[in-house]
Formats: C-alpha cells, structure tokens, sequence
C-alpha cells in the first residue's frame, strides 16, 4: 500500500475512491488515503505561507495545516459553502517512512465509490491545468469521468 | 186731433171768457141802451168779439209754434245724435268685453293647462327626489360596504403576513433537517472510509454505512423538496401579499369614488328638494292668477251688463227723443202739411237689445208707424250689439 497507482493490479480487483468536487469538476482519491472527513471549521491563516495554504485548523487538539485545492491548482476560487468540506488525508511525510495528516478543502463530498480497474485510462498529457504527474488517472464512471488525483505529489509540492 | 181738440177748448175758453167779460158789458149796455136793445143785436156782437178773439188766438198759437219748433228741433236733434253716440260707445264696450271676454277665457284655458303641467312637473320632482335620496342610501351602504372591505383587506394583509412568517418558520426547521442530514452523510461517508480502512473485516460495516448514507441523502433529498415547496409557498404568500395590497389601493380608490358620488347624490337630493318648493312657489302663482282670471272674468261680466244697461238707457232716451220729435213734427204737420222731411232719425239704427223694458208706451199713441221702423231697421252695428250681447229669453220683439 504505497504509492503503485491502483491500476497496476487485476483488472477485477475494484480499488475504492472518495469522491469530491471542485468548481464543478469530479475528484477521487484512494478512500485508503483518507483519515476522516470534517464539516468546514475555522482556518486560522498562517502567515507568510504558500497562497493554496489556507492556514491551521484545531481537529481535537491536533493543529492540521488546510490546503485550498482551487488555488493549488489554479482553478476558480469558490466562496465557501453549507457543502464545503475539509477531507483530512494521511500522506507521507518529508522524512521517509512518516506520515502527515493534512486537510484539503473541497466544495463537496461525493461518495465512496468503487472502481474497477478497466475504468481507469492513463492520463492525457495536455489539456489540463494539473499536471500530469500528479494524477493516477481518468476513470470512466458512467458518462461522466472523474480525475483520479495522486494526493501525495499534489501535496508534496 | 189734438189740434181739434185744442181748438174746441180756445172756443169754450173764449166763450167763458167772452160769457164773464161781455155780461158786465151787457149788463153796462143795458144800462146804457136801457133794454131797449136788441138781443139779437148782442148776439151779433158777441160773435163778432169772439171771432175775432179766435182769429187773433190762432195767430198767436202759429206763431208761438213757429217760434219754438226751430230751437226744439235743433235740441232734439242733438239728443238724438247724443243717444247715438252712447249707444254706438256702448255697442263698442260691448264687443270690447266680449273680445276680453274671449281672452280672459283662452288665458284661463291655459292657466288650466299650465297648472296641470306644473302638476305633472312637480310629481317628477318628486320622483326624482325620492330617487335621490334612494340613491344616496345605497351610495351611503356601497361605501360603507367598501371601507368594511378595505379593512377586511387590511386583516387580509395581517394574515397573510402570519403566513409568511409561519412558512419562514417551516423553513428554518427544513434547514435544520437539511444540516442534520449532511452531517449524517459525512458520518456515513466516514463509517464508509473506516469500513474500506478494515478491509475485508469492514465489508458488512460498509453496506450499513452505505444504507446510512442512502438514508440521509433522503432526508437531504426530502428536505430539499420540502424546502422547495416551502420557498414556493413563500413565493406564493409574497405574490398574495402584494395582490391584497394592490386590492387593498383598489378599495381605497373604490371608497374615494363611493363618496365622491354620495355627495354627488346629496347634491342632487337637495336640488331635487329645492326644486319642490320652487314648484309649489309656483303651483301657488299661478293658483293666484286663476283667481285673477276669474275676478277679470267677473268683471267683465260686469262690463258687458253694465254696457246693456247703457244700451237700455239710450233706447229710453231715444224714446224719449222720439217722442218729442213727433210731437214736434205733428204740430208741424198741422200747420205745414208736406213737409215731414225731419224723420230721418225714424230710420237711425237703434239698438234694439234693450226694448225689454217697455219704455215706448207713449209713442204709440201718435201712431206714426214708428215701432215698426225701429224694430224692422237692424242696421250692421245693432247685429254686432246682438252677437256681442246675447238676448234674454224674455226678450219681447216688437216687430209686429
């Protein structure tokens, strides 16, 4: 359970993703990579931090910095709202073999949603304002397609 | 015969007179002659005397006659033109009257006709009023019936108003549900990610967490439709809101107008009244000018007996004139005989509407024919006097 993207097992093996929006556009990431997922509470901005660094958020005690994935990834900034959520991820930590936990803001919450591994195509190289990268892949759900994210590189930047 | 008559007398005048006035002288010349007179002689002389006397009487009758037949005849002949003038004035007033007469009748004709028109006018009048004053109370019951409803729109208005808030109410408690139901989703979706976290030990925990969150997404879905219908019916209030306040100005306006014409109506109500009184003011004139009329009549019948009596008065007077004349005339007619030439006022017309009283009883001892000329000559004018003033039934004609 590291950072193999889910694709490189059976195609039948079905890996888990939660899902979420932002400015309209559907998300997923590994449900493994999930901690928990919080109401919006109160940022506390930090100064002379990054612009995508919200600031600091009081989770019973534990101060957790909050990432604003619009500006990380140069999306429109959305006003927050009753749906606006903070999804707290477990990811890895500068020294290797530690973890961090980290909130990332999203304008909802989705679901927790299985998909199979044929659903998942590899990312196109252009067209987007994330890079590549930082993506696991585009998976089919339906008609509609969500962008499944590689949430230790987009927060390791 | 008169003459006849007056002649016989002088003779017996004489004789008396001779008789007392020559016995002194008989008896004197008796005296004289001592007896020895002739009674034959005396007899003679008597004769003489007394024809001489006559001779000398008649002379003086003739010219005493003379004398005074010319000063008679122009006197008479002023009477006479004086009688017709009275009578011709009379005949006039007579038709005079009876013109106004016509008048009077025509004006009261019309008094008759104007009184019942008025009658007529002043029952509409009233009608009107009467209507007026119907109006006027139902103009009275319509405002009062548009302010009671202004102020039912006004409760309205409350009412609605309470609903609004009940539904802001409603509202709050769907948004309430709704933020419940969120939290029960991401209390799902966390017993979801706990449930992938274990595994395959996780899988049944998974399916609760999924049922759990199908539930609240109901709830939210629930809510949401709630909330829908709620906005809606907010949405729904509001528009009723604004339809009773534009109701509301509409019964405003309605309440301006209703007593814009209940005082139109009072306007007229009191013109109507005013009018009555004017109508009888005038029912009242004109009462009094009938009365007028009929007092005008009066009098005019008053006149036109007043102008027969006249009429009666000249024929007198004409009688009279008559009377004389032919007195006049026969003693001319004795002396003058062919010279009847002054009977011409025989023939003047004479009214002959007033023969009724009788007052030609000494002409007819002349026996000149007279009556039947007066009575036969109905010249133009006495036919007007006739038609002017219509006869009695006991008028006697003197024709025959």
């Amino acid at each position: 359970m590291n950072a193999t993207p889910a694709s490189s097992s059976s195609p039948s093996v079905q890996q888990k993703y939660l899902t979420f929006t932002l400015s309209a556009e559907s998300y997923g990431i590994p449900v493994l990579k999930v901690r928990e997922i919080i109401q919006l509470l109160e940022i506390t901005p930090v100064p002379q931090s990054p612009s995508y660094m919200r600031g600091i958020i009081n989770l019973r005690g534990k101060v957790l910095p909050v990432v604003d994935l619009h500006r990380k990834f140069g999306l429109h900034p959305s006003e927050f709202t009753e749906q606006t959520c903070i999804v707290i991820v477990q990811i890895e930590g500068s020294a290797p073999g530690t973890l961090k936990q980290m909130g990332i803001l999203v304008d909802n919450i989705e679901e927790v949603l299985g998909i199979q591994a044929s659903q998942v195509e590899e990312p196109p190289d252009f067209g987007h304002a994330i890079s590549s990268e930082n993506l696991l892949g585009v998976a089919k759900v339906q008609d509609s397609i969500k962008i499944l994210l590689d949430i230790d590189k987009v927060l390791a930047g | 015969m008169t003459l006849l008559k007056n002649a016989s007398l002088t003779t017996k005048l004489s004789v008396g007179f001779m008789f007392y006035s020559l016995v002194p002288m008989g008896i004197l010349g008796g005296i004289f002659f001592s007896v020895a007179e002739d009674v034959k002689q005396l007899q003679q002389i008597t004769l003489w005397t007394m024809g001489i006397l006559a001779v000398s009487l008649l002379v003086f009758s003739v010219y005493l006659g003379r004398k005074l037949s010319a000063p008679l005849r122009s006197c008479i002949e002023s009477m006479q033109a004086v009688g017709q003038g009275v009578a011709s004035g009379a005949s006039q007033v007579a038709l005079v009257s009876n013109t106004l007469a016509n008048g009077v009748n025509q004006q009261a004709t019309s008094l008759q006709e104007t009184s019942a028109s008025l009658e007529e006018i002043a029952s509409m009048i009233k009608i009107n009023a009467r209507s007026a004053h119907g109006a006027k109370d139902l103009t009275g019951q319509t405002r009062a019936a548009a302010e009671a409803g202004a102020q039912d729109m006004e409760n309205m208005n409350q009412a609605m108003d309470a609903i609004k808030s009940s539904s802001d109410n409603v509202a709050k408690i769907i948004k309430t549900i709704d933020e419940i139901a969120f939290q029960t989703n991401l209390l799902a979706l966390n017993a979801a990610v706990e449930a992938a976290r274990a595994g395959e030990a996780g899988m049944g925990f998974a399916v609760v967490a999924d049922e759990v969150r199908n539930l609240a997404q109901r709830s939210a879905q629930a809510a949401k439709e709630t909330a829908d219908k709620i906005e809606e019916a907010i949405e729904r209030s509001t528009n009723g809101v604004r339809i009773c306040v534009k109701v509301g100005d509409s019964l405003r306006g309605i309440v301006d107008k209703a007593r814009q014409v209940d005082e139109l109506v009072a306007e007229i109500s009191n013109a109507s009244q005013e009018q009555s009184q004017g109508i009888e003011q005038i029912q009242t004139a004109v009462e009094h000018m009938d009365q007028v009329t009929q007092m005008n009549a009066a009098s005019l019948q008053d006149c036109s007996s007043a102008a027969k009596e006249l009429n009666a008065q000249t024929d007198t007077l004409h009688g009279s004139v008559l009377a004389l004349a032919s007195l006049l005339e026969g003693r001319e007619n004795g002396s003058h005989t062919g010279s009847s030439g002054h009977s011409d006022y025989s023939h003047t017309p004479m009214p002959s509407g007033s023969h009724r009283n009788g007052s030609h009883d000494h002409s007819g001892s002349n026996g000149n024919g007279m009556n039947g000329h007066r009575s036969r000559s109905k010249t133009p004018e006495a036919m007007a006097m006739e038609e002017a003033i219509p006869m009695d039934g006991d008028f006697v004609d003197f024709s025959n």
